[in-house]
């Protein structure tokens, strides 16, 4: 069959004021129709020029310097700019990271699509009414509820989850032959990242639509292509199938882009950190561009740049690459040496008598906020509205513990963080750290707290002051607090525990690259020797390798300064890898607490068992034999709280007793609790069919 | 790099290579030369005039240049570079700490309004609009009616005017950056609403200011010069610009000279403060470091 898109030597220029560089060299793959096609590789590896390069939507500073793009008998790089137009979006669709702003905000979603029907209609065959059947057909399609209706309103109306569906659905109005996905579930829940990913298969399964599908993600890329293409610096290193590629990776760097990943499975295991970051483009080494920062490099990787050479299965770029067939993994040699860990760290296994001392407890805290009151509102008797953002929660925190707090974005998790360390007030309940209720405590009190528990944000540029250098932020927490000299780290020691070098000391946040500042926030959370750290989606925005790096340190240094944590994440990899126990939180609640192991193996609440099946697994061959669980829906507002069950309007295991009834918060067994009244049900289906 | 080094440094002032950033920038050369030729001829101006300000010289009245008056000379026979040299200081030294004191005004209501919000933020957008409402010259004459006209009191009627402008600016960013994270991250570690105000959010809101300093100046120079031909500002003989411009321009058909020259001197400055006041900006921004070509 001849392929759809076919790409070759394919060479992108920048001009920038530092000098021009290589963005994309020598870089070539096709695309059989019907295929899904995944890029992936680290920021800056240029995944994203490809896809600029293909829609030949290239910023101006940057130029296809060589080589040939077609589309099955065309060439792109030939086309003028208004054929290039009629064929972008109608052969070629594109879809892009940010649905928030992907949409024009002041028309409507039926609005928009009727455009580019018009747009791209040869002659204006059809009037209004037949534009807005095709457009409401093809809502309904991606799974717009109501799209009739709907198609009346503007994208604020949408969550992030919809507009992505809206942004596919205009993707799909002219049945593309091919799709550009560049990180279109990137900013999404897991549970509506599955959703998309299920979504796209569909509509391969059901239009024959090819999808370059460009993440960094490997389990996303795993999940849903038949063929990887792994890029690095701008070039291909490996490409294969994607079922040979995630079993036995040839390359060395895709190899550690795999061992990075955290991940319920790796517990204990240090993850594997690719030393080193990705060069910069303007001043490339000679011969392998990886060489740097390989673990098997030998000589000859420095001389010349290896070409990419054929496999049995796919391509190469490496002078010695792995065998094909994988040899044991270093990671399934696992076991005593993470049940010695979790034993040494936290009193998971020892009985409750010996466990250490319950340090922060959490009592039924509730943090209801009151939207704005305007007097039209009181006037029309419009009662307030209040959003229930936490509610009623219970947790107990042993010294020592690694507790992660999972669930979606607008659970609540984050406004918990921020309750715990006193930045909202907290409505009902008690916070009590150590003894000390935080609602009763002195301003004195409140500000030893302080020192004594810290929350890293989860922003990562934002959260530094962008005028101050990093020498002068580190030493604020001490400026604030006028701590004696003895109780100072100099700023030298402090960026060393965090594994910066000295020379960032001088430097502004914004001259630093991701994982540099989230170290800087962590050095900053660190200064003032607290022993309980809050961290809230301490990877977010980070790439893999880097992510695996910050993983490492946080867990040497809890281990070494004997750190207590909360983690906050919505990645539930990261406190499957990291945390002694899991709490999983719902629209303000907790639905179910127990030890990781326990809640990943034998999941006794709906939810925590549909975030478990939508964690992108990139080894197909490990996935939990489980049955998928595919949340419908998104997450209700926190406004108006469901009757009953908070979680029954989404659950799939519903009967009518959870629409009036809200259930128990029970212990099933030793530590481990859920707010269930089917728990057995869930936990039969989770576990029978894994068994 | 030593240990000690960062921590001497490191503070809110900018990078120290900032002439040498700003050299690298026709335009900012240009507000350079302009900027600390006008600081020279404010130092040393009066001692380089040819002759007294207010020397008259009747033989030779409304002449164009020539060999002994280098830029000509007015109705009364007044050399014009003695006269301009001597307003330059007149002019700056007015404009300059009105400008400053507007700025210094506004920028702690901006700062204190836009950080606590609320009534206070209402309070001081009530006091803002009162002032801003009266038109400009109405209210610039009624309070110089009031206090007496000399130009101490020039400098703190324009002061009084333009401080609404630098506060609403301030205030403006101020709201803005007070939602950035990093504003939370501070409260996280304890930080106190005067650390977090005069050292991160203060460091955030500068850059504007600079700007519109640079571009208030020449029209505090100019506000003086109309207040001085209204009568209300510096008193003749002393020469401003105004009053040299207001001068001239009754007897612009006679002679060119007199409007020309205080014209260009006005140009010029405005230029020259405009241009360095972005030049600075663009090299204070960090952010915009090497973003932005001037």
């Amino acid at each position: 069959m001849a392929p759809l898109l076919r790409v070759e030597g394919l060479e992108v220029t920048y001009h920038t004021r530092e000098g021009s560089f290589k963005a994309l060299a020598d870089v070539g793959f096709e695309v059989q129709p019907g295929e899904i096609v995944g890029i992936v590789g680290e920021s800056g590896c240029g995944k994203s020029t490809v896809a600029a390069a293909l829609l030949r939507l290239l910023p101006p500073n940057g130029q296809i310097t060589a080589g040939a793009i077609q589309l099955r008998e065309m060439d792109l790089l030939q086309q003028s700019e208004d054929q290039l137009r009629r064929i972008r979006g109608k052969d070629l669709a594109a879809i892009f990271q940010d649905p928030m702003t992907s949409l024009n905000p002041v028309f409507t979603i039926g609005t928009q699509m009727q455009d580019i029907q018009r747009a791209h209609l040869e002659r204006a065959m059809s009037g209004g009414e037949e534009l807005r059947a095709r457009a409401q057909e093809v809502l309904t399609r991606v799974g717009i509820p109501d799209a009739g209706e709907r198609m009346d309103q503007y994208p604020h109306h949408f969550s992030g989850g919809m507009r992505q569906r809206i942004m596919i659905a205009m993707a799909l109005l002219s049945r593309p032959s091919l799709m550009i996905a560049d990180e279109p579930t990137s900013s999404l829940d897991v549970t509506l990242e599955a959703q998309i990913l299920e979504l796209m298969k569909e509509l391969r399964r059901d239009f024959g639509t090819s999808i370059v599908f460009i993440s960094h993600d490997l389990g996303v890329i795993a999940q849903l292509c038949d063929r990887v293409i792994v890029m690095y610096a701008g070039r291909i290193v490996e490409q294969a199938p994607a079922e040979t590629l995630f079993r036995a990776a040839r390359h060395a760097y895709t190899q550690a882009l795999l061992a990075s990943i955290p991940s319920y499975r790796r517990r204990g295991e240090p993850l594997a950190a690719i030393p080193g970051m990705v060069p910069s483009l303007l001043n490339l080494p000679r011969g392998c561009k990886f060489a740097d920062r390989c673990s098997h490099v030998q000589l000859m990787c420095r001389g010349d740049e290896p070409p990419l050479v054929s496999t049995d299965t796919g391509q190469v770029r490496c002078f010695n690459p792995f065998p094909s067939e994988s040899p044991d993994r270093p990671a399934t040699a696992r076991g005593a040496a993470t049940l010695n860990w979790v034993v040494a760290t936290t009193g998971e296994l020892r009985s409750p008598a010996e466990r250490p001392p319950v340090v922060l407890q959490l009592a039924d805290v509730s943090m209801h906020y009151r939207q704005p009151h305007t007097l039209v509102d009181r006037l029309l008797g419009h009662p307030p509205s209040v959003v229930h953002a936490v509610d009623h929660v219970s947790l107990d925190i042993r010294r020592g513990e690694i507790v992660g707090l999972v669930g979606e974005s607008g659970s609540g998790k984050t406004t918990l963080g921020k309750t715990i360390v006193g930045l909202l007030p907290c409505t009902g309940g008690r916070v009590v750290y150590d003894g000390l209720d935080m609602a009763a405590a002195s301003q004195t009190e409140l500000r030893g707290m302080r020192l004594r528990v810290q929350l890293i944000f989860q922003e990562l540029y934002s959260s530094l002051s962008p005028r101050l250098r990093i020498a002068y932020l580190l030493r604020e927490p001490y400026l604030i607090h006028r701590l004696p000299a003895a109780e100072r780290y100099t700023v030298a020691q402090l960026l060393e525990m965090v594994g910066l070098s000295e020379e960032q000391a001088d430097k502004f946040p914004h001259e630093l690259s991701g994982g540099q500042v989230r170290r800087v926030g962590i050095a900053r959370a660190l200064a003032l020797r607290p022993e309980f750290l809050i961290a809230d989606e301490p990877t977010s925005g980070l790439d893999v390798s880097v992510a695996a790096k910050i993983l490492n340190l946080m867990k040497e240094l809890a281990a070494q300064l004997g750190l207590t944590y909360l983690i906050i994440t919505h990645n539930l990899n990261i406190v499957g890898y990291l945390s002694h126990r899991l709490a999983v939180m719902y629209l303000g609640a907790l639905v179910e607490v127990g030890p990781t192991a326990r809640v990943f193996e034998a999941p006794a609440h709906p939810y925590t068992l549909a975030l478990l099946s939508a964690i992108p697994e990139p080894d197909r061959a490990r996935q939990p034999a489980r049955p998928r669980l595919l949340l419908q829906g998104e997450i209700p507002s926190p406004k108006n709280l469901p009757s009953g069950c908070r979680f029954h309007t989404r659950c799939p295991f519903v009967e009518e007793r959870c629409r009036v009834e809200a259930p128990p918060w029970r212990e099933i067994e030793p530590d481990h609790w859920t707010a269930c009244l089917f728990w057995e049900k869930v936990r039969q289906q989770s576990a029978g069919t894994a068994a | 790099m030593t240990q000690a080094a960062p921590a001497a440094r490191a503070s809110v002032i900018p990078r120290p290579h900032v002439l040498s950033d700003l050299a690298r920038r026709p335009a900012g050369v240009f507000g350079l030369i302009t900027v600390v030729l006008l600081a020279l001829i404010l130092a040393v101006g009066p001692l380089l005039a040819p002759y007294p300000f207010a020397k008259q010289d009747v033989s030779h009245r409304n002449e164009g240049p020539s060999a002994s008056h280098v830029l000509g000379t007015d109705h009364l026979g007044r050399d014009l570079l003695s006269r301009l040299l001597t307003g330059t200081r007149i002019a700056l030294g007015t404009a300059f700490p009105a400008v400053l004191a507007a700025l210094l005004a506004g920028l702690v209501l901006g700062l204190v309004a836009g950080y606590a919000g609320g009534r206070i933020d209402n309070l001081t957008l009530i006091i803002l609009d009162t002032v801003q409402a009266f038109p400009t010259v109405v209210l610039m004459l009624a309070l110089l009616a009031l206090l007496g006209p000399s130009t101490r009191n020039v400098i703190i009627v324009i002061a009084l005017t333009f401080a609404p402008g630098y506060a609403r600016v301030t205030r403006a960013q101020v709201l803005a950056v007070k939602e950035n994270p990093f504003i939370e991250v501070e409260r996280s570690l304890g930080a106190s609403g005067m650390r977090i105000v005069f050292v991160h959010i203060l460091a955030n809101v500068l850059a504007p200011l600079f700007i519109l300093l640079a571009m208030d100046l020449p029209s505090a120079i100019a506000t003086e010069a109309g207040l001085s031909f209204l009568g209300f500002g510096v008193r003749p003989p002393t020469p401003s610009w105004g009053v040299m411009l207001s001068d001239g321009f009754s007897r612009i058909r006679t002679s060119p000279w007199p409007v020309l020259w205080p014209s260009l001197a006005l140009m010029v400055t405005t230029l020259g403060f405009t241009f360095f006041g972005e030049a600075l900006r663009d090299i204070l921004d960090p952010k915009l470091a090497g973003s932005r070509r001037a």
